[in-house]
């Protein structure tokens, strides 16, 4: 099992992150039992050996956390089963359930729980977690009781928990299904009897990826799979109609977006930025690239989040006064008509299909405010480290956000080290106030404080938050629920009749 | 009876049932035809509507790829500005998945994607303004597509060709949105049979896997059968369907609207039994109202028939019941009364008749006892004066016994009718019989002029009898013969067996009787002469059937009458054993009746 801080990290790569990429590969052959259920996903991108995205799956059947983040981005308990914080914010006490153990039978003790949490803060893997940053020190008083000590009060702490599974020897998780075996492309669990919320009736799962998620979907319509993780914008009205079939969709904690870097001499302009939100018609984009099922995103702070000030602007489409802006900042049109632009910039887009037709589309709204936006389109690792370095103008790509704050801490708070580099520093003070939180109302001042800052210095276009649709055989029931990811319920699943969920 | 009731149900059949059946069957076969029509046409109008959106559809993104073709024609435009054209017009056109030039050698000049073209220019080459529409794909994740391409003259060297790849999954949607009824769907196949869409969303699969559809008579005709248009099938799962298959445009693909057929006639269905079920209890209503005012008319003709049976069969006291208060009542009551009237006729008649009896009888024994007792009477009085006279004394005598048998045998009769001798029964030899019968009466007979011939049986003959009886029978016959016999004539007796049974024969060459009297010669009271009561025939029928023997009379006017009687023969050896007893009989002394002495008078035979 991949390591905690290893997950955060792919959990943070821009769209890559998701289960896609990687060589053809068939399904699981031959007839598995009834109780069994098998899962197909699409990975493009990926080379021969590369289990990127089936270990994102198997973690999420088979990680279990101290504990968790509701859809709200309140925490919630998982294996810890209550925890208390000191008044000034630093020493914070859990509690572990009792008699849980790990798929291998090993005994679940605050031992494991801190090697899962990380001794030392300066790792890189806890430096990537804003959460982990301040540790000072780990205690394990008892057997059933962690404390962490931090040097100052970090309100993504619980967040950061909730990124970090805990895991035995051997790399044994504690979730509900145990990894039974696993080669590229695909997997196969088995049912964990002593899971902390009980034994599911799902005896096993299996996972196999496909070259396309067209291929995915074929496999679920032809019966060889019985979940289709992803449904995509141009499968999702066919697989709904499929009388074998339910589908489930949830908003995806991840934010699509243009970001800018500061040190590009026009793009470091503040009016600049805030001209291009207002030249992007968000609507339209939601309609074309995601079929009409996405949020238009105003800022990287998850929408459902609790301490979100639902009032708080955001950027209408308004072509002129856009065109006014860039006026108004000297960037005018050059050379009368024409393809002459008002200026130009490169932005980097990842190869994949996914995103070209929405930087076509990026890229035709700009040209309408006359400025004129370059793709390059770069693999995926080249990407990756351009984007680290600073070498772009800009980038267009989905970046992780979760239904807590640390991400938005850790893209946007110019503090190193960050997966991206981008020179942004109008935020830190807003972000530094949510970090330093304690208590309800003082986080929902701040998140407000960030909200108003990013709206003013918009680091990026914010442009939209994909909604993920996955695609269930009838076999299975699964628990009704609006906006939730069924794979993190399989455990909760029933075999037989017809789901209560239903497609939004 | 059954007469009428045949023509009631006739009546009804051809008046009411006929009529209702032919409605029905004339109405479901104009409902079934209208349906077919409705349904059919329903079927084809959709799958015309889908054919032309499709083709539509078609013409529609080749349009746009041509206007994509005229953007980068005469323009001038530089690779990169003729990527921009592209990559605006697959932004603006989502059906199209990728746009690339190529130049003539095959190799991509520009293309809408930001990664490598997948695109490639094939050896089917398009030429100038003739689009060409590659075969529907079924690519790598089994879903289909094609490529359109187009021959650019003016793009500009190298560019010759601009290809576009357009999704059919918006064909789908077209596909998709063809409903008929409820659940009835399209199928679009393309030119070699493949399917390209199906409306059927558990169907998808097979799109997914290519399915052939094989099976299907409206994408592969059996061999020797055409194409047809309209189709009724049944599908691998034993499903019933009705087909519309109609061309897309000229491309050769097929689009076919298909309905379950019970969908599809399911309200004709449902129509189709509501009409048998309305004939049916029309039906019945029918039948039940003709049988109930049938029965209204039948029975009070049944009763009537039993009442005319009744009375018929003298059951008087029989009346009719008919309720109802119509004609069949005033009928019924016209019935009774006449029942009543006949009652009374009848009570009249059988006064009337016992009093003609009575009168008969009456003026028979003033008529026959005046005689005797005159001669008596007169004689009595001469003897007064002559009883000394030695002649008249005798002849007193002779009158005495001539008159007083007389007397005797009238009131024996009487008595007979009265009170019937009971019979008793003994072998009785027929020779025998006839031979005492005939001489006993022969005196008379000779005093008449006449002799009584017998003719015995050529062998012996012997029935079951009282001899008392029969003699009494045999000198009833012999006497009326002899009082319709002129002198010289004949009278004979004669016997003879004749299969099984003895048959005795009594004849004369008398005056015959005439034949409309002939049948009632052995009823009672009824007589051809002037004297008598008329009841020596019929007395003498109750005896011979008494015996279980049967008397017939055949007679001409003026040749004589045969009287013939018929009995059971029984063996001659009986006659041996029961001789001896019957030679002590104590019933012997009158085994045969007594004669009259008196002559017969001719002037007492009168035959009518």
């Amino acid at each position: 099992m991949v390591r905690p801080f290893v997950c955060t990290a792919l959990l943070c790569l821009l769209a890559a992150c998701g289960p896609r990429g990687g060589t053809p590969s068939t399904a699981t052959p031959g007839g598995p039992a009834p109780d069994v259920v098998r899962v197909a996903y699409s990975e493009p991108d990926a080379g021969p050996n590369d289990n990127r995205g089936l270990d994102v799956i198997v973690g999420l059947l088979s990680d279990e956390r101290l504990v968790g983040l509701s859809r709200d981005g309140r925490p919630e308990p998982r294996l810890a089963e209550r925890w208390d914080v000191s008044p000034d914010g630093l020493t914070w006490r859990f509690a572990l359930r009792r008699g849980l153990t790990f798929q291998n039978g090993q005994p679940i003790t605050s031992a494991e729980a801190r090697a899962a949490i990380g001794i030392d803060p300066s790792t890189p893997a806890n430096q990537t977690q804003p959460g982990l940053r301040d540790l000072v020190a780990v205690e394990t008083p008892t057997p059933d009781e962690i404390v962490v000590r931090l040097k100052r009060p970090n309100a993504f702490l619980l967040e950061g928990l909730n990124l970090s599974p805990l895991t035995g020897s051997n790399e044994s998780g504690a979730g509900p299904f145990r990894l039974d075996a696993q080669t590229p492309g695909k997997a196969s669990l088995v049912r964990f009897d002593r899971y902390f919320r009980g034994r599911s009736a799902v005896a096993g799962v299996s996972i196999a990826r496909y070259p396309s998620a067209r291929e995915a979907w074929s496999s679920l319509m032809r019966g060889d799979a019985d979940v289709l993780y992803e449904v995509t914008p141009e499968a999702f009205e066919f697989v709904k109609e499929s009388p074998t079939t339910h589908i489930a969709s949830y908003l995806r904690p991840y934010v699509i977006a243009l970001t800018f870097n500061m040190a590009h001499p026009t793009l470091g302009q503040r009016a600049v930025r805030r001209a291009l939100n207002l030249a992007i018609d968000r609507a339209l984009v939601i309609d074309t690239v995601a079929g009409g099922r996405g949020v238009p995103a105003a800022d990287p702070i998850w929408p459902n989040h609790w301490a979100r000030d639902r009032a708080a602007p955001g950027f209408a489409f308004d072509p002129q006064a856009a065109q006014a802006a860039l006026d108004q900042a000297g960037l005018r049109k050059k050379g009368g008509t024409g393809l002459s632009s008002r200026f130009s910039f490169t932005c980097l887009v990842q190869a994949d299909p996914r995103f070209e037709r929405l930087a076509l589309l990026i890229q035709r709204q700009l040209l309408g405010i006359d400025v004129d936006m370059k793709l390059e389109a770069v693999p995926m690792s080249s990407f990756r480290t351009r984007v680290a370095s600073g070498r772009y103008d800009a980038f267009l790509g989905e970046m992780a956000a979760s239904s807590g704050l640390g991400f938005t801490y850790l893209w946007w708070h110019s503090t190193p080290p960050s997966m991206i580099r981008t020179g942004y520093a109008g935020a830190d003070a807003a972000l530094d106030r949510i970090r330093s939180a304690r208590t309800d109302a003082g986080l929902r001042s701040a998140v407000h404080d960030l909200q108003r800052r990013l709206h003013e210095d918009p680091p990026a276009v914010f442009l939209y938050w994909a909604q993920m649709s996955r695609a269930v055989s009838r076999r299975f029931v699964v628990p009704a629920g609006d906006d939730v990811d069924i794979i993190r319920s399989v455990d909760r699943w029933t075999i037989g009749g017809s789901s209560g969920a239903v497609s939004p | 009876m059954k007469t009428i009731r045949a023509r009631l149900a006739v009546l009804v059949a051809t008046a009411a049932v006929a009529p209702l059946m032919a409605y029905g069957v004339v109405s479901l076969q104009l409902l079934r035809s209208a349906t077919n029509v409705s349904v059919t046409g329903e079927a084809e109008t959709a799958a015309e509507h889908a054919a032309g959106e499709i083709d539509q559809y078609l013409d529609r993104n080749i349009d746009l790829l041509t206007a994509v073709a005229s953007d980068l024609q005469y323009a001038n435009l530089t690779q990169a500005q003729q990527e921009q054209v592209l990559r605006n017009n697959v932004t603006a056109f989502p059906a199209y998945s990728e746009l690339t030039l190529f130049e003539a050698g095959g190799a991509a000049v520009a293309s809408s994607r930001l990664l490598a073209p997948s695109l490639v220019l094939g050896p089917d080459r398009p030429i100038k303004d003739r689009p060409r529409v590659a075969p529907i794909q079924i690519d790598a994740a089994l879903l289909p597509s094609t490529e359109i391409s187009l021959f650019l003259d003016h793009a500009g060297p190298p560019v010759a060709y601009l290809i576009g790849r357009l999704s059919l999954e918006e064909l789908w949607r077209v596909v998709d949105r063809v409903r008929v009824g409820g659940r009835g769907h399209a199928v679009l196949v393309d030119e070699n049979g493949r399917l390209i869409a199906h409306g059927d969303p558990a169907m998808r699969s097979s799109v997914a896997r290519g399915d052939p559809l094989a099976w299907h008579p409206l994408i592969h005709p059996k061999p020797g059968a055409t194409l047809a248009g309209v189709e009724r099938y049944v599908t691998p799962d034993h499903v019933e369907m009705l087909g519309v298959s109609r061309p897309v445009g000229a491309r050769g693909w097929r689009i076919i609207v298909e309905q379950r057929a019970i969908e599809a006639f399911g309200l004709s269905t449902r129509l189709e039994r509501f009409l048998v079920m309305t004939v049916l209890t029309g039906l019945a209503l029918t039948l039940f109202i003709a049988i109930v005012w049938g029965r209204s008319f039948v029975r009070p003709l049944d009763a009537l028939m039993r009442g005319t049976r009744s009375l018929a069969e003298g059951r008087l006291q029989e009346r009719v019941e008919i309720a109802g208060g119509d004609e069949f009542t005033e009928l019924g009551r016209a019935f009774n009364s006449m029942a009543d009237r006949l009652v009374t006729l009848q009570a009249d008649a059988v006064r009337q008749e016992r009093q003609a009896t009575f009168g008969r009888i009456a003026a028979g024994l003033v008529h026959d006892l005046a005689h005797p007792i005159q001669n008596i009477g007169n004689n009595c009085r001469l003897m007064l004066q002559l009883y000394e006279d030695p002649q008249y004394r005798q002849d007193f005598r002779r009158m005495i016994d001539r008159e007083f048998p007389a007397i005797r045998r009238l009131l024996e009769d009487l008595r007979n009718l009265a009170r019937p001798i009971p019979l008793e029964r003994f072998p009785v030899d027929v020779a025998r019989l006839l031979q005492e019968t005939a001489e006993r009466i022969n005196p008379i007979a000779a005093q008449a002029g006449l002799a009584i011939a017998v003719t015995p049986p050529s062998s012996a003959l012997a029935i079951e009898g009282d001899l008392f009886a029969l003699g009494r029978v045999l000198q009833n016959l012999l006497q009326n013969a002899l009082q319709a016999t002129p002198p010289n004539g004949r009278i004979w007796l004669a016997t003879r067996a004749v299969e099984g049974r003895a048959v005795l024969e009594v004849g004369d060459t008398g005056c015959g009787i005439a034949p409309e009297r002939l049948p009632h010669v052995f009823d009672d009271y009824v007589t051809t002469k002037r004297r008598g009561l008329g009841l020596g025939l019929a007395i003498s029928r109750r005896i011979v059937e008494q015996l279980g023997g049967t008397i017939a009379v055949t007679s001409e006017v003026g040749k004589g009458s045969v009287f013939t009687l018929s009995f059971p023969a029984i063996p001659a050896l009986r006659l041996v054993q029961a001789a001896p007893a019957g030679a002590e009989d104590p019933k012997k002394e009158r085994a045969l009746p007594p004669v009259a002495t008196e002559p017969v008078s001719r002037a007492d035979v009168s035959r009518a």
